[in-house]
């Protein structure tokens, strides 16, 4: 019962105050781009050390530091786009997620420890190569699977036909058999 | 009333498809001709009602008729006429309305041209193609409905279609040649099931089922290339595949399609792999079908899907039901496709095709497994999970580069392969090509081992694609007896057609391979007057303005171009905000070269009039498209009928010289 | 009958429609957080007049953290819902909304026309928003009194999960200091 009420009282909320109905959509593109390298502004955010521990690399600058950045950010999936990581995206998340790898990899953190803080954060679905473990590894083996497993086919039909060639009067008197049947 | 007209023209489809399928059947087993004879015609009364249904279609879109729940989707008074136009094929339930548009073209075409020589199958073939119709247009009249009744009160006006759709002109040709590839597999599908329903599989059989394969593989090729302009052109990222899971499902036909074309010129000439082929024109089909269903019924996650409906169920059934009818009849009749003996080996022409068909096969699966892995998580382990780009470069690659391999040694190598000699000196002789593509690629600044790999291959491939190809006029004095060349290209047109697609491709290929290399990209926020540098140009941004349209309004940045302080004109990237859409869609603005594209999209605009810009340098993506259309130029040769067809079919029907063994002497 | 080619076809097809079958039970689009029963990441945060809030130094009391934007539409529909938890269990939940991806002066604008739930933090370059994986605005965590993620709402938050997660954090006393 008091439940209900409550509800009732939330419920009522979303039914007479709807700003959704007043707002005019505004005509400007509303999406901030993130700031650069080094502009954050100090104490505020996130406490890297607190959220990753300890850079495990070295610090990263240059070019080096791009190719990195260039790395991870073509393993990780735009959250707010398909299929597209977030090297490729325009996206402001995908901006702020590239940002945020070049801030992380220039302190000293490894590529794997980047990689696995966006995982950590946004699940597996992140990841646009699933890691190679458990039933993931059906999807890493399947294409060499198949490759053999059709190769070898390829060699026995060829053993065969090798050997049924030997015999191949036989196999054309059946054959002529068979379609004059039809 | 507009709504009670459309629904008829489709009853009727679904009433002239259900009794052609049965009638077909039952004329097919009693080798009736007048069954046949009304077969046909209800195949053309079906053309004639999906032809109907979609003009009506048309008509309520264009007279903005919103009481037809569809218009009321779709339409809107503001859209401009063309995109009224496409807007048929824009959302779920006219698409498959056009699906049925064009299964019925195609049915009429099959029931037109089909007749000579072919009676064996036809009633069959039909039978097979108006059970399919019955499925679409059954569809169509249940749960995709479009000409279901707006419920009242009727909107005076509508939504408009998705904007990524009205954003470029190629969205009007993109998806009616990915239906054209699509639909149009139902007809060699038909004619496997036909063959397999006769247990016999002869050359009457097999000249028309490749030129019926070759047309949809050839606008397959065209769709999925028009895909990837299209996404390069309006999605703004900069690149054309991103291997989405929409993307993969038209690439897995299209990679059994293909297998089957080249099975099939070793079926011509050998007289095996009969059985073989039939499988992978049968797999080709069930994957359309599974194509269909992964795009339209939401279970994945992709930037070209429709959204979650009431049809995935169904279609799975359909799906369902195809496949239990391919097993169950492969499994009984394939036994009656019986092979010619021949004596094969691997360093051979019929080895190289196998070993074709196991790589095509296999990509196929790859993409395949990777597409529906995520699926597979989610149902096992409860994760979602994500199989992307980086995963199926890595795995398709290697793959891509055996095929390149192969469409260089192939071709050069002989028939059986028996003499040891002969196969030496045909595989020796491209080899300064390939050292020449290996050169270029160095001299180019290529270090990468792939691209070197590819390059090499490449060249070895391009002396070899150059040499056959050109082998009937090269010969031409002493076999033609001093015809022109012309003439010695039209006694076998598909010969000469074959060596131009796979020029397409080596063309493609390289663009590919050197496009995704040697990308570059910069991104900065510029204020007026501000430069972007990158790779020798010189983008100078001179300020945006807002234009108000009647359908959108678009943020368009003026950057100025220039190269070593001359002006190479202006780009306008824009930002384009559709009334309906909160997202704002970027238009990038594309500099096309012969040598590499410059590539602008505006990220954002700040309230001070400043932008974001990002710019990127891909060398020899035209290209790409360029070999595409090399493709299909050269998939029209192949459908110019042969001297020998042409004798085959002159008033008097001879037997179909084509069809012996020794056909054509190539 | 060729019972190879059967075992093969039903060996192929079947598993796949299987899999593709069980497809229909997911949503593609939610993505679970793996966030859910695991501390909240530590933030320090301005709000719109520059004060700053520091989640650690709310321990004790339950949170509410919803990542928006003026540009999202679920957000604009959750607005007054928001509004009245705040007023509800004022002094014993902190509602903070994080600006995700938008322009403050945005912000302040809507805030001042419909009404504010709490301090509109500024996150500067969307740091947070990676720190909570937030794919999308709105995205709602609620933080037990121990500084625990208890659950997450992905899209406009619903009454009845706002009632049931806001109450049951109100329940249950802190484990460590109380």
């Amino acid at each position: 019962m008091r439940r209900a009420t409550a509800l009732l009282g939330l419920l009522a909320a979303l039914a007479f105050a709807a700003p959704a109905a007043a707002q005019e959509p505004d005509a400007r593109p509303r999406v901030a781009l993130p700031p650069a390298e080094g502009e954050f502004r100090p104490g505020l955010g996130v406490e890297t050390s607190h959220e990753l521990g300890d850079p495990l690399g070295r610090p990263l600058s240059g070019e080096e530091l791009d190719r990195a950045v260039a790395e991870v950010a073509a393993d990780i999936r735009c959250p707010k786009c398909q299929a597209l990581s977030i090297a490729d995206s325009g996206a402001a998340s995908a901006q702020a997620m590239r940002a945020e790898a070049r801030s992380l990899l220039s302190q000293g953190y490894t590529r794997e420890q980047v990689v696995g803080y966006f995982e950590q954060r946004y699940g597996e679905f992140v990841l646009l190569q699933p890691r190679a473990r458990g039933l993931n590894l059906l999807v890493w083996a399947a294409p060499a699977g198949i490759v053999l497993l059709g190769g070898l086919l390829v060699v026995v039909r060829l053993r065969q036909r090798r050997r049924s060639a030997d015999e191949g009067l036989d196999t054309y008197l059946r054959q002529v058999e068979q379609e004059t049947a039809t | 009333m507009t709504s009670a007209l459309g629904q008829g023209f489709v009853l009727l489809g679904l009433i002239a498809a259900g009794f052609g399928a049965a009638f077909g059947y039952i004329a097919g087993v009693k080798r009736s001709a007048a069954g046949l004879r009304l077969t046909r015609r209800l195949a053309l009364l079906f053309a004639v009602a999906m032809v109907g249904a979609s003009a009506v279609m048309w008509y309520a879109l264009l007279s903005h008729d919103f009481s037809v729940s569809y218009v009321a989707q779709v339409g809107s008074l503001a859209t401009p006429l063309h995109i009224t136009i496409f807007s048929l094929w824009s959302s779920l339930e006219g698409s498959i309305l056009f699906w049925g548009l064009i299964l019925g073209l195609y049915i009429a075409a099959a029931a037109t041209f089909q007749r000579r020589g072919h009676e064996d199958y036809l009633a069959y073939t039909l039978a097979t193609l108006l059970g399919i119709g019955a499925f679409f247009t059954f569809l169509i009249a249940s749960v995709a409905d479009p000409f279901a009744p707006t419920a009242p009160p009727v909107p005076v006006d509508g939504p408009g279609p998705n904007p990524l759709l009205q954003n470029h002109l190629l969205m009007a040709i993109h998806p009616p040649m990915l239906y054209l590839g699509y639909v149009g597999m139902s007809v060699p599908f038909a004619m496997a099931v036909a063959a397999l329903l006769r247990g016999q599989l002869g050359a009457t059989w097999l000249r028309p089922m490749r030129r019926w394969l070759l047309v949809p593989t050839s606008f397959l090729t065209a769709g999925i290339m028009l895909g990837g302009w299209w996404s390069y052109e309006v999605l703004g990222w900069g690149g054309y595949w991103a291997w989405d899971p929409v993307e993969n499902a038209s690439f897995l036909p299209w990679l059994t399609g293909i297998a089957a074309l080249h099975s099939g010129i070793v079926q011509q000439r050998r007289g095996t792999l009969k059985a073989w082929t039939v499988i992978l024109i049968m797999i080709t089909f069930l994957l359309t079908i599974l194509g269909t269903f992964l795009t339209r019924s939401g279970v994945v996650n992709s930037v070209h899907s429709f959204t979650q409906s009431p049809i995935g169920p169904v279609f799975l059934g359909f799906l369902g039901l195809c496949a239990a009818a391919v097993v169950v009849l492969l499994a009984l009749r394939i036994d009656t496709l019986v092979s010619e003996p021949s004596n094969e080996r691997l360093v051979s022409r019929e080895g190289a095709f196998l070993l074709n068909n196991l790589l095509f096969v296999s990509l196929m699966f790859t993409v395949l497994v990777g597409t529906i892995y995520p699926i597979v998580a989610e149902s096992l382990r409860g994760v979602k999970v994500s199989v992307g780009e980086p995963y199926f470069n890595r795995m398709a690659v290697p793959l891509f580069a055996g095929l390149l391999l192969l469409m260089g040694v192939g071709p050069a190598l002989p028939w059986g392969g028996s003499d040891p000699k002969l196969v030496r000196r045909a595989l020796v002789r491209p080899l300064p090509a390939a050292a020449v593509g290996l050169a270029v690629a160095l001299l180019l600044g290529a270090r990468s081992a792939p691209v070197l790999i590819v390059s090499a291959f490449a060249g070895f491939a391009l002396w070899v694609t150059a040499d056959q190809g050109l082998r009937p006029i090269r010969a031409r004095p002493r076999r033609q007896g001093g015809r022109g060349p012309l003439a010695a290209v039209l006694v076998a047109p598909d010969r000469l057609g074959a060596y131009v697609v796979h020029l397409g491709v080596l063309i493609t290929f390289v663009a590919v391979a050197v496009s995704s290399t040697f990308q570059r990209e910069a991104e900065s926020t510029l204020r007026a007057g501000d430069t972007l540098r990158l790779g020798g140009y010189e983008m100078t941004f001179r300020g945006a303005e807002r234009v108000q349209e009647p359908h959108l309004i678009r943020h368009q940045a003026e950057v100025e171009v220039s190269t070593n302080g001359r002006s190479r004109g202006v780009l306008y990237p824009s930002l384009n905000i559709y009334p309906n859409q909160r997202e704002p869609i970027g238009t990038p603005a594309v500099r096309t070269s012969a040598g590499h594209d410059l590539y602008l999209t505006l990220m954002n605009v700040g309230s001070d009039g400043s932008i974001g810009l990002r710019a990127i340098t891909t060398p020899l993506v035209a290209w790409i498209w360029i070999g595409v259309v090399v493709m299909v130029l050269g998939t029209a040769l192949c459908l110019i009928p042969t001297a020998a067809e042409r004798r085959a079919t002159t008033p008097r029907a001879v037997p179909d010289l084509a069809a012996s063994p020794a056909g054509g002497g190539r | 009958m060729n019972r190879k080619v059967l075992l093969v076809g039903v060996g192929i097809s079947l598993p796949l429609l299987l899999v593709l079958g069980f497809a229909f039970r997911h949503d593609p689009q939610i993505v679970e957080s793996p966030l859910v029963g695991k501390p909240a990441p530590n933030f320090r945060l301005a709000d719109l007049d520059g004060n700053i809030v520091d989640l650690a130094e709310l321990r004790g009391r339950p949170v509410i953290v919803n990542f928006w934007a003026t540009y999202c539409v679920p957000c604009w529909a959750e607005h007054p819902l928001l509004l009245e938890g705040s007023r509800r269990w004022q002094g014993e939940i902190h509602f903070l909304g994080v600006i995700f991806q938008d322009d403050p002066d945005l912000i302040a604008q809507f805030t001042a026309e419909y009404g504010r739930w709490g301090p509109s933090l500024v996150d500067e370059g969307g740091r947070v928003a990676i720190a909570y994986g937030v794919y999308g605005p709105p995205e709602t965590f609620f933080i037990d009194r121990d500084g625990v993620i208890v659950d997450k709402a992905i899209g406009a938050v619903s009454p009845e999960q706002l009632l049931d997660v806001a109450e049951g954090m109100l329940a249950r006393p802190a484990a460590a200091t109380g």
